[in-house]
């Protein structure tokens, strides 16, 4: 009796975990959140230029920590394991360079100099891939290198690089002719710039 | 507290703990989310790591948690549930990678990241721990090195799975989350230490000697043993322990044997061995005024949890050792409660404990049938197998209300429950015990 009330409880079991790892996946999938995380997304979502700084550099330092920095590392110098993002605004003067950063957060990349692939993201919402671009692009810029105001990415540029053929390999065939860090022979130093606040003000986690 | 009500506490905590790292995953920060296919993945990992972490409880031997199911079901329960683990971390990474091919690089071992190399060697033990567990016997391996590798494997395992989270894991963004898991892994590796040092250290201060080794029938050896210098143990009958002989209980040699002996005697107890390996073949020849330590008493094969206006005890060959407590134990108490022993052996001189149990007959309201497969030409009792037929002609007439216990060779038992079941006997009413513990 006991032995067939335990396979019972074993049987019903697996069915939980397998039903409690589907519900999981299909909320994360709906993209259902128990906090306001999101309140700053309208801030950014509109079409206008940001003017508040504030607003959409939490809203990038926030998407940042919470989909890229596991990899890339807070300073963006992914300590020699993962590819670095500093200084990453010669890419926008170079040919194709403006939205090759776009395309391999959607499409991913993959050239082999690191060891895992950067992943598709086509999950990040358009207004998550342009403040987290933009917040790369200054957060880890060198003094006096980080983007013009206008050089920031909106929303609807984003959208319209959707929807094109490309995988991992094709983003990285797209890759513009920029020096690669590793050429420029500071693939893993850390770059933290002294002058600007690490946490933006008002924001905190 | 009530048995009942402690089984279902601890079975409330356990599905607790085994569904908190999803609800976890869901507390912010958290990224946003994948597809489908990779969130199912990443949950399936994160229940398989939680499972395997659990197992380190299953087999600590923690006797609070066992009581309400019986040791035998906790740990048939570690062997399934392990099962279903690995199947679960298998997936997780099949799942990635057919969500992004490209990702065929991190399967490379030589290759990817730190947080590939561990998930991949944490996967490769997990295989050979399940291998050598499953195939066990077919590989030739000794039971004490299986379990020393067994135990290696697993603390190998987790340490590298835990490894492999912490450095992949999106969804281990925070501090206090990290530390909520590296803290659960290293709690849960602290019961190996529970278990092999501080238990060991336990029983070393509750030695026990062997006060007389008495040859039974059909290869069977009781062994009466003392407790030196502490009051012993309270168990109920049919209840077990684990065996250890010699100087130290620092080894990693020990079995399983059941009590033969009355629970009302804490001090004195009695194990019936059948020679069935190495070690029960050396237990056989100890000589008197040798150490042992036991763990125990384990288990809920017990006339004490199924109260019922009668018994049927039913025992093949060596499963005589748990009816010899229930029959002893019955005796001390003076229960006027009516017993049917049925005792199946191959042939006369192998039915042990032949003697005690005529002279139990004095203290109890007991009938014994006999039932041997090769009878002696002047054999007047039963003879073959216990088979529905023959329980038909020997039950009593309110068998419906009497409570079976069954212990013998698995097929024996197979055979007796299927038919007494067809015989009206309900299943609530049968308590089997499977020896094949392991």
């Amino acid at each position: 009796m006991r032995h067939i009330l335990a396979n019972i409880f074993t049987y019903s079991l697996i069915a939980a975990l397998v039903i409690g790892a589907g519900l999981f996946a299909w909320a994360r999938n709906a993209q259902l959140v128990f906090a306001h995380e999101r309140d700053v997304e309208p801030v950014v979502l509109g079409a206008e230029r940001p003017t508040t700084d504030a607003d959409w550099f939490a809203f990038g330092r926030h998407t940042y920590f919470v989909n890229c920095q596991n990899c890339h590392t807070a300073d963006g110098s992914g300590r020699g394991m993962y590819p670095p993002i500093q200084q990453m605004a010669t890419h926008l003067q170079a040919e194709g360079g403006r939205e090759y950063l776009v395309n391999l957060a959607l499409y991913g990349v993959y050239t082999g100099t690191y060891g895992a692939p950067m992943p598709p993201m086509p999950e990040l919402s358009d207004a998550e891939i342009a403040a987290v671009t933009n917040y790369m692009l200054v957060q880890f810029a060198a003094e006096g290198e980080g983007p013009e105001a206008s050089q920031l990415y909106l929303a609807p540029e984003v959208a319209a690089l959707r929807g094109q053929q490309l995988n991992e390999w094709g983003v990285a065939a797209l890759r513009p002719a920029v020096p690669t860090a590793e050429e420029l022979g500071r693939g893993v130093q850390v770059h933290l710039t002294t002058d600007r606040p690490a946490v933006p003000e008002g924001k905190d986690e | 507290m009530n048995r009942t009500i402690s089984g279902f506490l601890w079975l409330g905590l356990y599905l607790f703990v085994v569904l908190a790292p999803i609800g976890l995953m869901l507390v912010p920060p958290v990224p946003t989310g994948r597809s489908f296919w990779v969130e199912f993945s990443v949950a399936l990992g994160f229940v398989g790591l939680t499972q395997i972490g659990i197992q380190f409880v299953l087999i600590a031997r923690f006797k609070p948690l066992t009581y309400p199911y019986g040791i035998d079901v906790v740990l048939k329960y570690h062997r399934q549930i392990a099962v279903v683990a690995i199947l679960f971390v298998l997936i997780h990474p099949l799942l990635i990678l057919i969500e992004h091919p490209s990702r065929i690089v991190l399967f490379n071992p030589f290759g990817g990241t730190y947080a590939s190399k561990f998930g991949i060697v944490a996967v490769l033990l997990l295989i050979a721990l399940a291998v050598t567990s499953i195939w066990r016997e077919r590989l030739k391996i000794r039971y004490e090195v299986w379990r020393v590798v067994h135990t290696g494997l697993g603390v190998a395992a987790l340490v590298l799975a835990q490894a492999h989270v912490s450095l992949a894991g999106l969804y281990i963004n925070t501090f206090w989350k990290q530390m909520l898991w590296v803290g659960s892994s290293a709690a849960l590796l602290s019961l190996i230490v529970y278990l092999r040092l501080v238990k060991p250290w336990l029983q070393q201060r509750r030695p026990w000697r062997v006060t007389g080794v008495r040859e039974e029938g059909g290869g069977t050896v009781n062994i009466d043993i003392e407790a030196v210098g502490h009051p012993g143990i309270r168990f109920h009958p049919g209840q077990f322990a684990w065996i250890k002989v010699g100087d130290t209980a620092y080894t990693v040699e020990e079995h399983p044997y059941s009590f033969a002996s009355s629970a009302e005697k804490c001090r004195q107890l009695s194990f019936g061995v059948k020679a069935l390996g190495d070690f029960s073949e050396r237990l056989q020849q100890l000589e008197e005024g040798t150490t042992v330590f036991i763990d125990g008493p384990h288990g809920a094969f017990s006339i004490d949890r199924a109260q019922g206006p009668g018994f049927v005890f039913i025992a093949g060959g060596v499963g005589i050792t748990p009816m010899m407590s229930f029959l002893n134990t019955l005796a001390d108490r003076g229960d006027p409660r009516p017993v049917l022993l049925i005792y199946s052996t191959n042939t006369e001189p192998e039915l042990a404990y032949s003697d005690e149990i005529e002279a139990l007959k004095e203290r109890l309201d007991l009938e014994t049938v006999y039932v041997l497969e090769e009878p002696p030409h002047d054999w007047a009792a039963e003879e073959g197998r216990v088979t529905g037929e023959l329980l038909e002609r020997q039950l009593p007439k309110e068998r419906f209300t009497r409570r079976f216990f069954v212990c013998g060779p698995g097929p024996m038992m197979a055979a007796v429950e299927e038919a007494l079941l067809a015989h009206g006997v309900p299943q609530s009413h049968i308590n089997l015990e499977k020896f094949a513990l392991a």
